[in-house]
This record gives structure tokens, C-alpha cells and sequence, in this order.
């Protein structure tokens, strides 16, 4: 199993909320029209009906119809499309979906 | 929102083509490259939209990603404004009218005098003159407070007056002082004499004593009510007298009126002499000012040009219609003089507000030149004024 950083942990003991644990990956689903998705690391495929993102530990597979990115920086992406599913790619099996 | 400030800023529609796109759009965020509206046309050719500046930018990250990037379209202010560069004369052009736009609406071209229709417009607008507005008038170099005092000084008639300058149009609103009535004093002994001649119709006493009873028949200043009072003592007292008399009172008016007059009777020849008014400037439009007419009206039509149908410029065009006309001789019937003089007889009645006329009399005559009319006019109205006792004597 894969333990958390030293980070993670110290802000778990002092109840810090998980939103300003810094890095940690965070996505905001609109509807099913739009994803918000902060704190990648690029893109790693990128298609009209899936997309795939870096997250650092994690890889974020978003997979759609007519997808298309609306925005992005060196930080956050927003995507907007017909969104079917988000899901985190488990190493070496499909993904898990949030 | 966005879109708004995406037009000012400006931004470019580039063409990406690369066998690994994801290469360079990582790339571009990596070097804080932002880009918007991406979309894909399925056979690897992206499209997306960013800012001048961040354009200005890509060529090292294309050449790392090796991708193929040009522009597909230019869009927002600056390339609009690009257009124009070259064209001087244009944006000296737009330059000299925004000067001469801020020129002259730093000056009052009109001013507009409101509620002073009971008073002399033109004296208000001399006034406003000697006190540093007039038309033409540096608008800012106006000291507002000091202007509305020294008029208010000067014209004493004036209970207010208020200069709004609202661009290059000053507004100002005058109220006409009014006076109380002079009213004697209660605690003042005084009479009530008669103003009028005529014959007592009725008396109400509540203060003083009675000098006439009704039917009596009274002349101009004699006591109506006395202020002295007797009291059952024999003491004589002095008070001030009040009380309700209406009298009635006889006018007379006469008047006459020619039976034969001077009609005019227009030819309908016409001739327009249009002149244009440049604030205090005429420029006649017309070269002969001669007009050939023996006799003829003047009727000047005077339209001031607007901007927007709102504001009032400086500049109008008078329209000076001449009308030809002849004098012809014309007469009127006695019936109708008579009619004529009546009412105007009538309408010169100076009754004050309470008068009721109850007869009206009218004796008419004529000669070959005029027709008379006399009017005899019975009316029940107050009489009585009042004047003071003086204790001396």
C-alpha cells in the first residue's frame, strides 16, 4: 500500500482541511458539461473523447464526447464536453471512477 | 465579461500541428502560456486562442515541441486599431475633433432662464452678464456661489435663483419675491373708511363702532367703522375696528369705435430671407436686402439647431417670411360695433375678486364716423380699508 507523504499526514493530525493540503489534486464537476481540474502535471492524451492528465502520484482519465479544453495553465485545466465519467488509472488495471 | 477584456487585450487563433500536441500544450503551461478555446478537428490539428503578448512568447516552446504553429486569425482592439496606423491624416483627424469637442463644450453656449416669466428676462440676462455669464463664458472660471449672491443683491425682486452648467448649457431658475400684503398691525387703533362711493348693501361690525347703516349712501374716505368705542361708563376707548361691509357701487365706461377701418388683404406674393445666427453674429444668406414690397409683415421663424433633438446649439437659422399685403377700406355694422364695444366694455371692468355685477346698462349710439357705447355697471363688492387713529390728533 502506498503511504502518505510526510505532508498529507502532518495536515491529517492538525485537522487541516483537505483543500489546502498543498499539491493534492482537486476537481470540480459541473454538471456533466464541464471539469474543473487543479494541481495537474500536463496532459498526457489528449483525444475528442478522452483525456488524459498527470496528476503526479495519479493519472485522471476523463472520458467524454466532443471534449475540448477550454483553459489552461501550469496548474489548472478546465475541460468542457459531454462528460460520461472521471476516474483515476489504477496501475496496470482500468480505472476506478470517482 | 471575459470576451470584453479578451477584445481590448486582443488575442490570435493559431493553428498547432504536431504529431504530439499534448508535448507542446504541456510546454506552453509549463512556461505560463495561457490558452483558451481549444478545439480539434479529429486529424491532429488543434486550435486554440491566446493573448498577443503570450504569442509574442511561443516560438521556442513550438520549436521544443517541433510543431508547426501559425496564425489563423487576428482578432480584438489592437489589430483594429493596427488598420489605421498608417492613415495619419485619420488619427489627426480624430484627434483635433476630440480637442475641439473638449474646446467647446468648456464653454456656455446657452442659457436657458426658467421661471421668470413675471419679470424682466432680459434685465435677469444683463444681470447674469455683468456678473461673468454669458454665452461664450470659460464655464469652470464661473464662481457659482458668489454670482448667485450678487444677483440676489442686486435684484432685490428675486426670492431665489439657482445656475445649474451642465456642459456647455447653463441653466438658471429665478422665483419672483412675493410680498405680504401690508396688513395693520391688530393691536393699532384704527377706522374703516371707505374706499369707494356707493350705498351700503350690508355691515357686519366685530370690533368698533358703526358709522352708516344699510342703505345709506357713503363717499370715497368716509368712516365706515369707527375705533372708538364708548363704553357704558361713558369712557371712550380706542380699538381696532373690524368689519365685513360690501356696498354697491355704480361704474361707468365709455367707448367707441370706428366703422370704417383699414383691412389688410394679403396679395400673396412672399418672399424668405434666411440668416443664420452664430451666437451674437448674423450671416445673412441673401445678398439684396431690399424688399420690393410697399407694405408687407415680417414674419421671422427662428429654429435653433440641436444635436441629438436635445441639446441646444449655438448656431440658428432665422426665416424672414415677407408677405406682401394692400390696405383695403372695409366697414362694420352698428349690431356688430355694438356687440364689439360691449364686450370690450365689460373686460375693462377693474372689479376686485369678490365683485358681483348684478346690472349692466349699456347705451349705444352712432354717427356716420363712429359707433358709442356706454356702460353702466351695478356691482355688490366689499368696500372699506382701513386707517390708522393716530393718538395725537
Amino acid at each position: 500500500m502506498q503511504k502518505d507523504s510526510f505532508r498529507v499526514r502532518a495536515a491529517d493530525l492538525l485537522d487541516i482541511p483537505a483543500d489546502i493540503k498543498g499539491g493534492l489534486l482537486h476537481i470540480e464537476i459541473t454538471g456533466k458539461r464541464e471539469v474543473f481540474i487543479e494541481n495537474h502535471k500536463g496532459i498526457l492524451e489528449l483525444s475528442e473523447n478522452e483525456v488524459t492528465l498527470n496528476a503526479g502520484k495519479e493519472t485522471v482519465r476523463v472520458l467524454g464526447q466532443r471534449l475540448r479544453v477550454l483553459a489552461m495553465n501550469n496548474n489548472e485545466i478546465r475541460l468542457s464536453g459531454i462528460i460520461e465519467s472521471v476516474g483515476f488509472v489504477r496501475e496496470g488495471s482500468s480505472c476506478s471512477q470517482l | 465579461m471575459q470576451s470584453a477584456v479578451n477584445f481590448v487585450r486582443g488575442s490570435v487563433l493559431l493553428e498547432v500541428k504536431s504529431s504530439y500536441p499534448e508535448r507542446f500544450f504541456n510546454l506552453c503551461a509549463r512556461h505560463g502560456i495561457e490558452f483558451w478555446d481549444m478545439t480539434n478537428d479529429g486529424l491532429g490539428v488543434f486550435r486554440i486562442r491566446m493573448t498577443v503578448k503570450n504569442f509574442k512568447r511561443i516560438r521556442p516552446v513550438a520549436r521544443k515541441a517541433m510543431c508547426r504553429v501559425h496564425i489563423v486569425k487576428r482578432c480584438g482592439l489592437p489589430f483594429f486599431l493596427n488598420r489605421f496606423r498608417k492613415r495619419a491624416a485619420l488619427i489627426s483627424g480624430c484627434a483635433v475633433f476630440c480637442i475641439i469637442a473638449w474646446i467647446f463644450t468648456s464653454f456656455v453656449w446657452v442659457i436657458d432662464i426658467d421661471g421668470y416669466a413675471e419679470l424682466d428676462t432680459a434685465r435677469l440676462l444683463n444681470e447674469l452678464s455683468k456678473q461673468g455669464l454669458r454665452v461664450g463664458t470659460y464655464a469652470p472660471s464661473v464662481e457659482m456661489e458668489n454670482l448667485k449672491n450678487n444677483i440676489l443683491i442686486d435684484m432685490p425682486e428675486l426670492s431665489y435663483i439657482s445656475v445649474n452648467i451642465n456642459g456647455s448649457h447653463a441653466h438658471v431658475t429665478a422665483r419672483k419675491r412675493t410680498l405680504p400684503p401690508e396688513i395693520l398691525p391688530s393691536e393699532l387703533p384704527c377706522d374703516i373708511i371707505s374706499d369707494k362711493d356707493g350705498i351700503i348693501h350690508d355691515i357686519t361690525v366685530k370690533s368698533g363702532t358703526p358709522e352708516v347703516v344699510r342703505g345709506e349712501t357713503v363717499t370715497r374716505g368716509q368712516i365706515l367703522a369707527s375705533g372708538y368705542v364708548t363704553g357704558r361708563a361713558g369712557t371712550t376707548i380706542t380699538t381696532h375696528a373690524d368689519a365685513e361691509i360690501r356696498a354697491r357701487v355704480w361704474r361707468k365706461k365709455s367707448a367707441r369705435m370706428p366703422k370704417k377701418y383699414s383691412e389688410k388683404v394679403y396679395t400673396g406674393r412672399e418672399k424668405d430671407l434666411y440668416t443664420i445666427l452664430l451666437f451674437d453674429n448674423r450671416i445673412k444668406l441673401y445678398i439684396n436686402s431690399g424688399i420690393s414690397y410697399t407694405k408687407c409683415d415680417k414674419i421671422i421663424k427662428r429654429t435653433d439647431l440641436r444635436l441629438f433633438g436635445r441639446y441646444r446649439l449655438p448656431i440658428s437659422l432665422e426665416r424672414a417670411t415677407c408677405r406682401e399685403y394692400e390696405i383695403s377700406k372695409a366697414s362694420v355694422s352698428d349690431e356688430t360695433a355694438y356687440d364689439s364695444l360691449s364686450k370690450g366694455l365689460m373686460s375693462s371692468l377693474e372689479l376686485p375678486e369678490d365683485a358681483e355685477v348684478i346690472n349692466a346698462d349699456f347705451i349705444t349710439s352712432s354717427d356716420e364716423v363712429f359707433a358709442y357705447a356706454t356702460l353702466t355697471a351695478e356691482s355688490i363688492e366689499p368696500i372699506g380699508t382701513k386707517r390708522e387713529i393716530l393718538r395725537n390728533g
